[in-house]
């Protein structure tokens, strides 16, 4: 029998989609009709003629759950806080905000200085401001609507409140609100769009009395002209103010919310699986590998749900938990410890600009941020990052010390270079991976691309 | 508290320190656990045996990741049905191999009958997590653990 026989008379392609998916389906069939010769972890071989050429992966059934697990990216979920999330005006308006170099207090600089579409949303270097406190890799904006937390530390939980905080960030736009707020309002088309979406800028916005040209609070600065400006105003046109200027960050948040990676080569194989019987026997299995989802990918995906132990945190659609973790690297350049988590959570509780804050549109009673408390083992933490489209996002880590993923994989074969964690654990421990090991994780991580 | 109770209490709590290394051994904890499936109530003695806690979660399948809730219901434990009226419970999680309790710290909100609910749960990583229950009635405080395994 041929294999286009096989494939007709077994499982015939309409039901599974692409031909080669319905192939996939026919051999993991076939191969699981001869289960027992699988050597677990390594590439066999089967005797019988028309499976010959067919090499298979052996999987438990707990890595077969957790590889279900890892796709497909879920429906976007409401967001309350921002009522224009979803509105198509309020997501043009944000994307021009976006390119606008005006936005930044030398007009050179926008969003999508640091986050280049065409370095998938990053921009490609070690650390966006070297001569920051505590310098930091740049986070792709790919998914960034599904985050619970935002930027390494966390101190934001929405992509609203996000948006606002490289607008007010020395080293990055370091603008004012006041200041963006008046650019908005001086740029007819822009103030147009804004007026259409969210209706009037502040009363008495052309006063500069009462709304200086710029202003914000730096409460550990008070005599910074900034800050003497904005404590200069009153409490009710600052509400106003900031009013707007959250408005501006919800239409970011509405242009980014559309940021979603489309399916990938390791979706499609993940998707074929779902559909084969291996999925609903809840046991193990031994997987063909296919031209599509390669034989090295297929070895570091069993690594990576198996011994490699990445599914810990790299869980879920994103292949993050959104959570922090302390992996021993918060010592960076001048033998500074940052702090990561511990003083992110300090930031995100002291920020106006939360989900149960007085500027979400509706408070969600539920949310995160309400249950969140300081704690001694937060110091040293950073956000788990979403690994889609992670092959070009380079460098990584959360100050970009490693240049390659095979960089990445590596130090977690090692841990070289890694301190004291600050609970100890013993479910991080090195991997001890061989060099063909590592290879293999990098050619999976490669399958999670959607280009 | 009624002096019936107290009295039951007491004796229970004897009974419960000749019992207690069996129990242990058994159950891997300060008391027994009656269950483990999606929507089953599962409970067990504090560390004395003076009280016996009842909880389940909300949804009923603990979710992966994902916040919930968890109902609380503190019995006398001689009988498992009289709930304990001033019973204030507490309660956290904790991941004994990565040495690490939540990413978030629960609210638990007693509500004077003897049930309580606990919010702001959430279980980031798969593997093996406790549930640590502390019941204070007047000036006596016990716990308990009760083991609960996330799978993938």
């Amino acid at each position: 029998m041929s294999r286009s026989q096989f494939i007709e008379n077994r499982a015939p392609a309409a039901w599974y989609g692409k031909p080669w998916q319905a192939a996939l389906v026919a051999m993991v069939m076939a191969a699981n009709a001869f289960e027992a010769s699988a050597t677990e972890g390594r590439v066999g071989t089967r005797g019988a003629e028309t499976r010959a050429a067919t090499p298979v992966i052996h999987f438990t059934a707990v890595e077969l759950r957790r590889i279900l697990r890892l796709s497909p990216l879920p429906d976007l979920q409401d967001d309350p806080s921002n009522a224009v999330a979803d509105d198509p005006r309020a997501a043009a308006l944000g994307e021009r905000l976006f390119f606008e170099p005006g936005l930044s207090i030398d007009g050179e600089r926008s969003c999508a200085s640091c986050h280049d579409p065409r370095l998938d949303w990053t921009d490609g270097q070690r650390v966006s401001d070297p001569e920051a406190r505590f310098p930091k890799n740049t986070p792709s904006l790919w998914n960034t609507a599904y985050n619970r937390w935002f930027f390494f530390n966390g101190r934001a939980d929405s992509a609203w409140a996000q948006a606002l905080g490289p607008l007010e960030t020395d080293g990055e736009m370091g603008s004012s609100r006041l200041r963006t707020i008046h650019f908005v309002a001086s740029d007819p088309e822009l103030r147009a769009a804004y007026v259409d979406v969210f209706g009037l800028l502040p009363d008495g916005l052309d006063d500069p009395a009462r709304f200086p040209p710029a202003g914000r609070p730096i409460p550990a600065s008070p005599e910074d002209p900034l800050h003497r400006a904005w404590a200069s105003m009153n409490d009710a046109d600052r509400h106003q103010a900031n009013m707007a200027f959250t408005n501006l960050g919800k239409a970011l948040a509405a242009f980014e919310r559309r940021l979603i990676t489309s399916e990938t080569p390791f979706d499609r194989f993940v998707a074929t699986l779902r559909d084969t019987t291996v999925a609903a026997s809840g046991g193990g299995a031994a997987i063909p590998v296919t031209e599509a989802f390669p034989v090295t990918a297929m070895r570091g995906l069993k690594l990576f749900v198996g011994r490699g132990a990445c599914t810990l945190c790299h869980s879920g659609p994103l292949l993050s938990d959104g959570e922090f973790h302390d992996l021993g690297i918060a010592l960076g350049d001048g033998m500074r410890i940052d702090p990561g988590r511990h003083r992110g959570v300090l930031q995100v509780l002291r920020s106006p600009f939360t989900r149960v804050g007085r500027y979400a549109d509706a408070v969600v009673p539920d949310a995160p941020v309400f249950f969140l408390d300081q704690g001694t083992h937060q110091l040293g933490e950073f956000k788990t990052p979403s690994l889609r489209n992670v092959a070009g996002t380079a460098p990584y880590m959360h100050d970009g010390r490693f240049a390659t993923l095979e960089e990445v994989v590596r130090f977690y074969s090692t841990r070289e270079g890694a301190l004291p964690l600050g609970h100890p654990t013993t479910l991080l421990q090195p991997l001890g991976l061989s060099d063909e090991e590592i290879a293999d994780m990098v050619s999976f991580l490669e399958t999670l691309n959607d280009s | 508290m009624s002096v019936s109770a107290a009295w039951r209490r007491m004796l229970v709590r004897a009974l419960t320190f000749l019992a207690l290394p069996t129990a242990a051994a058994v159950a891997g904890a300060t008391g027994e656990d009656v269950g483990d499936d999606a929507g089953q109530i599962r409970g067990g003695l504090t560390s004395a045996g003076s009280f016996y806690v009842e909880w389940w979660p909300e949804p009923e399948t603990i979710p992966f990741n994902e916040m919930f809730a968890i109902h609380f219901r503190v019995l006398e434990p001689d009988d498992r049905e009289t709930a304990i009226a001033d019973a204030v419970v507490t309660a956290n999680a904790w991941m004994p191999e990565h040495n690490h309790g939540t990413a978030l710290r629960p609210r638990v909100e007693s509500f004077g009958d003897g049930t309580a609910t606990a919010r702001g749960l959430l279980l980031h990583m798969e593997g093996r997590w406790q549930l640590r229950v502390g019941v204070a009635v007047g000036g006596q405080m016990e716990r308990t653990t009760f083991d609960i395994q996330l799978e993938p």
